[in-house]
């Protein structure tokens, strides 16, 4: 039987979202599904009033960023032209609602110097930074569990020691460093570096994409174990002094049992929760990785976008990266159902 | 016993991440290599726009001039040849100018080409509803008349000898008129190159096939193929894995990485010039006293050594090969730091306490913030401070464009013809005039002079006092030229890297 423990942190939005909706709202309403899903619309709704502000406050506009320090030649009329052409001289209302009018609909906009469509380019990046921000962390959460087990397991001892040595230098490297390390080594000394070649996704060309994806994912990874490591750790120290352990050694069950079902399993919540954030962080693109490995991700898509002041592009990628960070919030949530039955009975 | 089953399902733990690692890999052995006739490229940014007449980024330029041809063009010491057309003739005081086409030319998707493209890709220029940035240059054409398929006449309001220059360069590429009707070229572009578009795949790869029916004759490569590789050290880790057989690399510290394994490097000096832009109508900028101080504290070796590892060339205001400026004709043309205080004290400012707010642009080209640290050293002594304010590249060209500084680290870019360089800078109409701070009567009847005048002895001595006008004014301190770096495998041969960052010398390149 797996015990609970107090993790505050684990259900607490759950918790919010009850009180949230009962009182007056009617009966499917009080749902905690359908109150979540309201809450994400709002979250939604606000990112895209933000991210479309923040774009028009930063100084520059499409024709300068399109044509750079040229654009001082442009004459008067043909300056005006282009700003129609970018419908940058509409009023920032009429932008924002045919903008948000466009993606209610399902058109996400056009990229106007490429005339590539933003639902393409989506579709072609999304799929490489889900790969990277699973495999990282895949990698990250087994690495990271697995060193914060071994320092729970003696804490203050050598291995602990060691242990936290590992993850406070994961954590103080930063990914460009890293990576940059990596790509210049490894080049130099086998002359190896798949990622110059043209990226291919798995169903193209398994292995080839295997190597591409290697050591960003590594990098990335290695970011994500170190606070995975640092929960697990606190968490399994906090666990083993808990009357149900002891309970569960005085039953005469073995100590394996008792580490992966009932520590292991108390623990889960908080390492859930820390790897949910991480993973909806990878997901919002890793910029600096992408960039260093050429993996046309949506991270790039975004920095590139942002160089070029292609408004549609930023604004609909970015609803695009928060639909998939509330999306991932509320699987963790379904996760937390899944192993803590407090928050079923709520 | 119980440390043991930890230690166990710890180990068991970590040979299942190291196992999922080594999956990754999977077989080394199907690293790709170079496929026959293709040369693959590797840069870090990728092409923003498939309008010829558009395109600004060099990226685009690049790439474009391999696709599409210009009614003239330019050889590799940049003197201007036969392109689509095989003749040209200035008459009526140089105010017509007359073209004879070249025939049996034809587009790469098949269809003849005539007047009536080069007419239509003019006129597309021209009309201001296109936006394009070349149409400064041609301003003077009055009409285009195309007496029959071979000929082209342009009228011109003024006598305009630098508009031949100006018909060398990219945006004044010929396009098919049934383009131009169809729009087509927004997504296939379409042109008269030795290479033909094949496919695009944005911020990856950008492909391109040979030209069957390119009028210069057979084109050696197969194709060539641009792929983006967005940080300039990964370029040489890809070149050095044989992914890419060439990169273009700007930043001098990374070229010095390219060595052995086959490797060299073929560093270009460029057109394009650093400079440092005075706001000369923003106090105490207007004064001449303050400006010429600061041309003589400033050591542009020193700047060019500290940012560029001293690989490029200390230049005055004329990059443009057949005009440039001699760079020893200047107020100090080395660095006097007693003058320089002489001149601050017939200025008025003889303990200093200038600051000048000067903007330095970052990520766009690798020496900037760097350059702007030289220069704020060698000012200090002088008791001029620089204010430096690095800003990402799209607020740089907002606040440039605005002319919102006292002074602005500048990589400008240099042309063939003085003309097409300075007339927007520094004649009192110019469209840039607003940024360069700076006219006078003087250098407008220069200028003027310049564009009328066809011998080019003449118009060498024209420009020799505009540049001489430049540097004694201190209007802007010229600095220096850098290189542009081509790192090569040794199997490309035959290939010549341009001052002007073309890349036309593809259509002869080999790949051993």
């Amino acid at each position: 039987m797996t015990e609970p423990i107090i993790e505050a942190s684990a259900h607490h939005l759950v918790d919010d979202d009850v009180v949230i909706a009962g009182g007056r709202l009617p009966r499917f309403l009080r749902h905690w599904l359908v109150a979540r899903l309201g809450w994400s619309i709002v979250t939604l709704l606000g990112v895209s009033i933000l991210v479309f502000l923040v774009l028009r406050v930063v100084p520059g506009n499409q024709i300068d960023a399109a044509f750079g320090t040229e654009a001082g030649t442009l004459t008067p009329a043909q300056h005006a032209a282009l700003a129609h052409y970018y419908g940058i001289d509409r009023s920032l209302w009429s932008q924002y609602f045919s903008w948000i009018g466009s993606v209610l609909t399902g058109n996400l906009g056009l990229a106007l110097n490429t005339h590539l469509s933003v639902a393409s380019m989506t579709g072609s990046a999304l799929p490489v930074t889900v790969e990277l921000a699973v495999l990282a962390t895949i990698f990250g959460t087994v690495t990271g569990v697995a060193l914060g087990l071994l320092a729970s397991s003696r804490p203050n001892g050598v291995r602990d020691t060691v242990g936290q040595s590992i993850g406070l230098l994961a954590l103080s490297v930063p990914g460009f460093v890293l990576g940059t390390a990596i790509v210049t080594i490894v080049a130099a000394k086998f002359n190896y570096f798949p990622n110059g070649g043209e990226y291919r996704a798995p169903w193209q060309n398994l292995s080839e994409n295997a190597q591409q994806m290697l050591f960003p994912a590594l990098v990335l990874g290695i970011a994500v174990a170190a606070p995975v490591m640092r929960t697990t750790r606190s968490a399994m120290i906090e666990i083993a002094s808990r009357d149900f352990v002891r309970t569960a050694y005085g039953k005469g069950l073995s100590p394996a049992r008792v580490l992966l079902r009932h520590e292991l399993g108390n623990a889960s919540i908080p390492i859930v929760t820390m790897v949910g954030i991480q993973f909806g962080y990878l997901l919002g693109g890793a910029v600096i990785v992408e960039q260093i490995f050429a993996l046309p991700g949506i991270g790039r898509q975004v920095y590139q976008a942002i160089e070029d002041r292609e408004y549609a592009v930023v604004q609909s990628t970015v609803l695009v990266i928060a639909a998939a960070f509330v999306l991932v919030n509320l699987l963790t949530d379904l996760v937390y159902r899944r192993i803590d039955p407090r928050v079923r009975e709520q | 016993m119980r440390r043991t089953r930890i230690r166990r399902l710890v180990l068991v733990a970590l040979c299942l991440s190291l196992l999922a690692s080594s999956a990754l890999v999977g077989s080394s052995s199907a690293r790709t290599t170079a496929t026959g006739g293709t040369l693959v490229i590797g840069r870090t940014a990728d092409v923003n726009t498939l309008d010829p007449q558009k395109a600004t980024a060099f990226q685009a330029v690049q790439t474009l001039g391999l696709i599409y041809g210009t009614l003239v063009q330019l050889d590799s010491k940049l003197n201007v040849v036969p392109g689509l057309a095989t003749a040209w003739k200035f008459t009526d005081n140089s105010q017509t100018l007359t073209f004879t086409l070249r025939s049996r030319v034809k587009f790469q998707t098949g269809a003849a080409f005539s007047s009536a493209d080069v007419a239509a890709s003019l006129n597309r220029i021209l009309n201001p509803a296109t936006g394009a940035v070349s149409r400064a240059n041609l301003s003077d054409i009055q009409s285009i008349s195309t007496p029959n398929a071979r000929t082209v006449v342009l009228h011109l309001a003024d006598p305009d000898v630098p508009i031949l220059a100006a018909l060398a360069d990219l945006n004044t590429a010929i396009m098919s008129a049934a383009d131009i009707q169809s729009g087509s070229f927004t997504t296939h572009p379409n042109g008269t190159g030795p290479f033909a578009f094949s496919s695009w795949t944005p911020n990856q790869s950008f492909k391109l096939v040979r030209n069957k029916t390119y009028w210069g004759g057979k084109v050696p490569l197969a194709g060539v193929q641009f792929r983006v590789i967005p940080d300039e050290t990964s370029v040489v880790s890809a070149l050095k894995a044989n992914q890419i057989q060439m990169g273009l690399i700007s930043d001098p510290v990374v070229a010095r990485q390219v060595k052995g394994g086959g490797l060299k490097v073929l560093p270009q000096a460029s057109l394009s010039y650093h400079t440092l832009m005075l706001n000369d109508r923003h106090a105490p900028l207007d004064k001449l006293y303050v400006r010429l101080a600061i041309q003589c504290a400033i050591n542009r070796k020193q700047v060019l050594g500290s940012a560029a590892l001293g690989e490029g060339q200390v230049t005055g205001p004329i990059t443009s090969p057949a005009y440039r400026s001699d760079p020893n004709a200047r107020p100090c043309p080395t660095p006097n730091l007693a003058k320089a205080k002489r001149f601050m004290k017939a200025a008025g400012y003889p303990n200093g306490g200038i600051t000048l707010h000067t903007i330095v642009e970052t990520g766009e080209y690798a020496t900037a913030v760097a350059e702007a640290q030289s220069v704020q050293a060698q000012l200090a002594p002088i008791g001029i401070n620089l204010d430096l304010q690095t800003l990402d590249s799209g607020t740089y060209v907002s606040r440039w464009l605005a002319a919102d500084f006292d002074a602005a680290i500048a990589l400008n870019g240099g042309r063939v013809d003085p003309d097409t360089m300075y007339t927007r800078y520094f004649t009192s109409t110019g469209n840039l005039n607003k940024v360069a701070g700076y006219s006078s009567p003087k250098l407008d009847t220069l200028f003027a002079q310049g564009r009328a005048t066809s011998s080019v002895p003449k118009r060498k001595a024209i420009y020799t006092q505009i540049s001489k006008t430049l540097e004694s004014q201190g209007v802007w301190v010229w600095m220096f030229t850098a290189f542009d770096y081509y790192a090569i495998s040794s199997k490309v041969q035959n290939f010549i890297p341009m001052a002007n960052e073309s890349l036309q010398y593809l259509r002869q390149t080999t790949l051993g």
